[in-house]
């Protein structure tokens, strides 16, 4: 009866015919980049260099105290300047290693690359991925290597390359350009979770890459391509791991037997198998009508944001004072005051637009929120009882379970903010 | 470069509250301009005349209301602010139930009836409950219902209007009869008002003359909706439901007094059914918010309407059963089901359940009372 639970899809504007038929611009030579001494949440590190030391394309500037112990690397070469406290992309301020770029490029070699990756043991290639500290490029940057520790009841591996925000093309890029590394990726990674299948999801709208993809994918037993519907929000790991294998688990897709990737993940993975280097230059995406064109740019990690926004052409003329500048899509990305901060590894584009300042208005009970809600909750509820700061309340609506795709803020004709009494009601529903 | 710090989403969809209003505001203009030409061409200039000047002043009467209302808000903590003050009345906010309620009084009513009804729904029925979004009940149904009590008597003699106005109205008629016809009659009620299909488009002036302004034309009020639901302003479920069962169990009534087909047809195209399906039980803030909600309200709406009309002689039925079901939104919300549950048995069976006590109530009630 699809009268009375046809939950209501939507199909947001992409927008990423902005920047995904242009030249990628090409900024990959910076007079000086700034590494943060941090990742997540982690500010503990040991430093290796000090001021006027000469560093190279991959020589490791820290390492983290923690049992990751997750390295930094110079993404240039030439030699450290100082190390200062600057703007980060996570809102506080960290201490940054400058280095001054002097354009030779040398590179210093992490592990002897092999042409093909397949001939790295399985334990090689977890210690390689450790040792460059690859990190998750979807936006959460979680260190990929942590995935991989405990493989003991791996059946499959989930490449999700559905990037349903609009604007970032990041990752469409890549699938599109480097469709035999992925696939070689792919199967590299299977071989170290001895992983049974490998799934690679890309959008049904993007026939193109999808064809070429499954192209490639024909050489290797296991590596299945398949397509998705074009509606927000489809990149949850949560929703693709329920909708292929119909299973559902607590905290991380281990529990169901699977290790989630994003596609450029697993792109940089395969080129550091091939190249013996960490990730020291990606395609970020600055697109929206902030600025004077939209396009993807190649940058190294670490370049200052001002100056790459600059090199296309610096921001539109009549910029409004509402403007924002967004790290991340405009559905779940987060705000950033200030444009001179650091690109890190996991940033995968920057978004100015002008955003929806108009007031709040009452809500009208129209039930848009609760009918587009991809968990099913009713966040106009979750919203109040927010409000009330009721915990218990909250558990029984399952606020816990909120996806903070940011779709409901998004339907709510009233302009009312409910994502966000959602996410900070998630986090009281957690708590025990 | 500074920016400001909000949180995401950074984009907004594009269906405004501004923008539902918006919709609904052109479906009742849009009524309320076949209305006046209808009554242009059936009465000639002064008739067409009395409507514009109420509408008119029932739009004023809304707008007053709402500046009244703002000013002493704003005299605790002395804020007044006119920009806050001018963005009130750009969203139609102001005019639209006043337009609508206009719509809804009969075409014989006395303009300073007309203000003061549209004065007391929009205070009582919204504003004092906080405006917009937070009232319980619907303000055009309650004004309705101020209206029927409190000038129910009152009628005004303007242009051609007169030997209609001698006779009492084709639901007023059929009222103190409590609906229960024989064929003969009904045939020559229907023959009178010049068959089904002129009683659907509005076109025989005995039938037009003395209705409510909105419910000239059943076909006007059919394409509105369709037009509020085309542009997302309302939801079919509740209209459609309501007029359905409406027309089931008047179709059910009908078989055991020994009426035909004729006799839910007449239950629809008289008296405010369609009006009120269409204008007062879209409105999303004073119903239910799920679909099984939805489908439950409508069915008691309809029960109501049909308990009304069938056992008591008042004319607003359909006003007063709204107001009845606005009292039991909360309950229905809080007892339903939410979209994602896939217990559709129990859906299902819910609504099936509220259908046949409505049916069996109603017909049973009136056959066994009558």
């Amino acid at each position: 009866m699809g009268f009375f639970n046809k939950l209501k899809h939507m199909k947001l504007d992409g927008q990423k015919e902005l920047t995904i038929n242009k030249d990628v611009v090409d900024y990959t030579r910076p007079k000086k980049i700034a590494i943060p001494i941090k990742h997540l949440a982690l500010e503990d590190f040991t430093v290796h260099v000090k001021e006027g030391d000469y560093v190279k394309i991959g020589t490791k500037l820290a390492t983290g105290n923690d049992h990751i112990k997750l390295p930094l690397f110079s993404s240039v070469s030439g030699t450290v300047a100082t190390t200062e406290k600057r703007d980060h992309v996570s809102l506080r301020k960290s201490s940054h290693i400058i280095i001054e770029n002097d354009f030779k490029d040398e590179k210093e070699l992490l592990f002897e690359p092999k042409e093909d990756s397949l001939l790295f043991s399985d334990t090689e290639i977890k210690d390689h991925m450790k040792n460059a500290g690859i990190l998750g490029l979807g936006g959460s940057g979680t260190p990929t290597f942590t995935k991989f520790r405990n493989t003991k009841n791996v059946t499959s591996i989930l490449i999700n390359g559905v990037e349903d925000e609009p604007f970032i093309s990041a990752d469409e890029y890549n699938m599109g350009k480097f469709p035999e590394l992925l696939i070689k990726g792919a199967v590299t990674l299977m071989k170290a979770a001895d992983a049974e299948e490998c799934v690679i999801v890309v959008k049904k709208s993007k026939k193109a890459i999808y064809e070429e993809i499954l192209l490639f994918s024909k050489e290797y037993r296991g590596v299945k391509v398949i397509t998705v519907p074009d509606i927000y929000p489809m990149g949850s790991e949560r929703s693709l791991i329920k909708r292929i294998w119909g299973k559902t688990y607590k905290t991380i897709p281990i529990e169901a037997g699977v290790i989630s990737l994003n596609v450029s993940t697993v792109i940089e993975a395969a080129r550091t198998f091939a190249s013996g280097l960490p990730l020291y230059e990606r395609v970020i995406t600055l697109a929206g009508n902030g600025f004077a064109q939209s396009t993807n740019v190649k940058v190294r990690v670490g370049t200052i944001l001002s100056d790459v926004i600059s090199e296309i052409g610096g921001y539109a003329t009549d910029l409004p004072k509402t403007a924002r500048l967004i790290h991340g899509g405009p559905m779940m990305g987060t705000p950033i005051i200030t444009d001179d901060l650091s690109v890190t590894s996991a940033s995968n584009g920057f978004v100015c637009i002008v955003g929806n300042d108009e007031p709040e208005a009452p809500c009208s009970r129209c039930g848009a929120c609760t009918n587009h809600c991809p968990q099913g909750l009713q966040p106009m509820q979750i919203a109040r009882y927010f409000k009330l700061k009721d915990k218990t309340a909250l558990k029984s609506l399952g606020a816990g379970n909120c996806i903070e795709c940011g779709l409901c803020s998004f339907v709510c004709p009233s302009f009312i903010n409910v994502a966000d009494s959602c996410k900070k009601g998630k986090v009281l529903a957690l708590q025990k | 470069m500074k920016f400001p710090l909000k949180s995401a989403p950074h984009i907004q969809g594009k269906t405004k509250n501004s923008n539902i209003l918006a919709t609904v505001l052109k479906a009742a203009l849009f009524v309320a301009v076949w209305s006046i030409f209808n009554r242009f061409f059936v009465f000639g200039i002064e008739t067409a005349l009395h409507i514009v000047f109420m509408i008119i002043a029932a739009c004023a009467a809304g707008t007053a209301a709402h500046v009244i209302f703002y000013y002493l808000g704003t005299l605790k903590n002395n804020d007044f602010n006119f920009s806050k003050f001018t963005q009130k009345f750009t969203t139609g906010e102001t005019v639209v139930t006043g337009l609508i309620l206009a719509l809804a009084m009969q075409s014989t009513s006395h303009l300073y009836a007309v203000v003061i009804v549209t004065l007391f729904a929009e205070i009582m029925g919204k504003l004092i409950f906080g405006g917009y979004g937070q009232n319980i009940f619907n303000p055009i149904a309650v004004g309705l219902v101020f209206n029927a009590l409190a000038f129910g008597g009152t009628t005004l003699t303007v242009g051609a209007l007169p030997d209609i106005v001698s006779a009492a109205t084709p639901l007023a008629w059929l009222n103190s009869q409590n609906w229960i016809i024989n064929p003969y009659t009904a045939n020559n009620f229907i023959l009178s008002s010049g068959g089904v299909l002129s009683m659907f488009l509005g076109t025989i002036p005995a039938f037009v003359g003395a209705g409510a302004i909105g419910e000239t034309s059943r076909l006007a009020l059919v394409l509105a909706l369709c037009y509020m639901c085309y542009k997302k302003a309302a939801d079919w479920t509740t209209p459609v439901i309501y007029v359905g069962v409406v027309f089931i169990i008047a179709a059910v009534y009908g078989f055991f007094i020994g009426a035909g087909f004729w006799y839910p047809v007449i239950h629809i195209l008289t008296g405010g059914v369609i009006f009120g399906a269409v204008f007062l039980a879209s409105d999303s803030v004073t119903i239910p918010f799920n679909r099984q909600g939805k489908a439950i309200f409508a069915i008691l709406l309809a029960m109501f309407t049909m308990l009304i009309r069938f056992n008591t002689s008042h004319v607003e039925g359909v006003a007063f059963s709204i107001i009845l079901m606005n009292m039991m939104v909360p309950f229905i919300d809080s007892k339903t089901l939410n979209i994602t549950s896939k217990k559709i048995g129990a859906k299902v069976a819910s609504v099936a359940i509220t259908f046949a006590v409505a049916l069996i109530f109603v017909v049973g009630f009136t056959i066994l009372f009558s």
